[in-house]
């Protein structure tokens, strides 16, 4: 049975890092904006679906690299939720970069298995603030009122 | 026509309260099942296969990994945390917890403890997934009901 697919429509879109919306990586100023940085693709699916359900206009990106390439092209994000583990540049040394190209946005590190040093690690390199998977609203209630409120 | 869509919605929860019960899904799943409402009605439909198949890659790269010689204990930690990662993300509690077990000894380079942590990772996946596949035929069936 062939169900029409709206994740798998929305998967070129998720690969190249531009928003599905289609306005090519140009983030309307109406919204909160988010960047999700993570190479599994269930979690991003998850954490994309988890903002936009907030209200949260998301952009996802599947590394390090990726996610320093949209930054330095001019994107900006009042969020960016980075995972620990990427391919090539992880996410501790990805963030360190970010705040190196002066980006403000509120960061919030993410990882399935957090050790008192890894979070601190990230805190370090610049995070705002840390939290375990899985994302949820919940998790997210604070950062958001914060946003909103700015 | 609603009547049958009824039972199928309670047939559904049935088997979720019943995995939730068990220990092998938690709350996390209801949420990603919430999603359909903000996302598309076969989100929840689409990401179980993905899951399953996202599940299934790290698995045989885990079991690569454990199989050379010698072992990437750094490499094996990383699929460890994708693993943990994705199966927490959707709600598969016990596999998650099986992946700390996994976490665990490859921090201490125990070779067979990883061996044995990786099997009850297998066994945990093989346990949920023929709930999760009625789980996915029961969904496509309600959204043919509401087509």
């Amino acid at each position: 049975m062939e169900l029409p697919s709206k994740i798998n429509n929305n998967e070129k879109s998720l690969q190249q890092g531009i928003s599905p919306s289609g306005n090519g990586g140009l983030i309307s100023n109406s919204k909160l904006t988010a960047l999700v940085v993570d190479s599994d693709r269930i979690c991003q699916i998850l954490e994309k679906a988890i903002l936009e359900s907030q209200g949260v206009e998301t952009q996802v990106v599947g590394s390090g690299r990726d996610a320093l390439d949209l930054l330095a092209s001019g994107a900006t994000f009042n969020l960016i939720i980075i995972a620990m583990v990427l391919p090539i540049m992880n996410g501790v040394e990805t963030t360190r970069q970010i705040r190196a190209m002066g980006i403000r946005s509120k960061m919030l590190g993410v990882t399935a298995c957090s050790y008192e040093r890894e979070k601190q690690a990230f805190l370090d390199a610049g995070v705002d603030e840390f939290i375990e998977k899985p994302l949820t609203p919940q998790k997210l209630a604070s950062i958001m009122r914060e946003m909103r409120n700015a | 026509m609603a009547a049958n869509r009824q039972a199928l919605n309670e047939q559904l929860q049935k088997i979720v309260d019943s995995l939730k019960e068990q220990g092998m899904l938690d709350k996390q799943f209801g949420l990603v099942h919430s999603l359909k409402e903000s996302n598309s009605p076969f989100f929840l439909a689409e990401i179980i296969p993905m899951f399953c198949q996202n599940v299934q890659t790290i698995l045989r790269d885990l079991t690569q990994t454990l199989d050379k010689e010698p072992v990437n204990y750094y490499d094996l930690e990383e699929y460890c945390i994708k693993l943990k990662g994705c199966t927490s993300s959707i709600g598969a509690r016990r596999m998650a917890l099986a992946c700390v077990t996994l976490r665990q000894a490859s921090e201490n380079k125990n070779k067979d403890g990883c061996i044995l942590a990786l099997n009850g990772i297998k066994h945990e996946y093989y346990n949920l997934q023929s709930s999760l596949d009625s789980i996915v035929q029961l969904e496509r069936r309600i959204l043919c009901h509401n087509a």
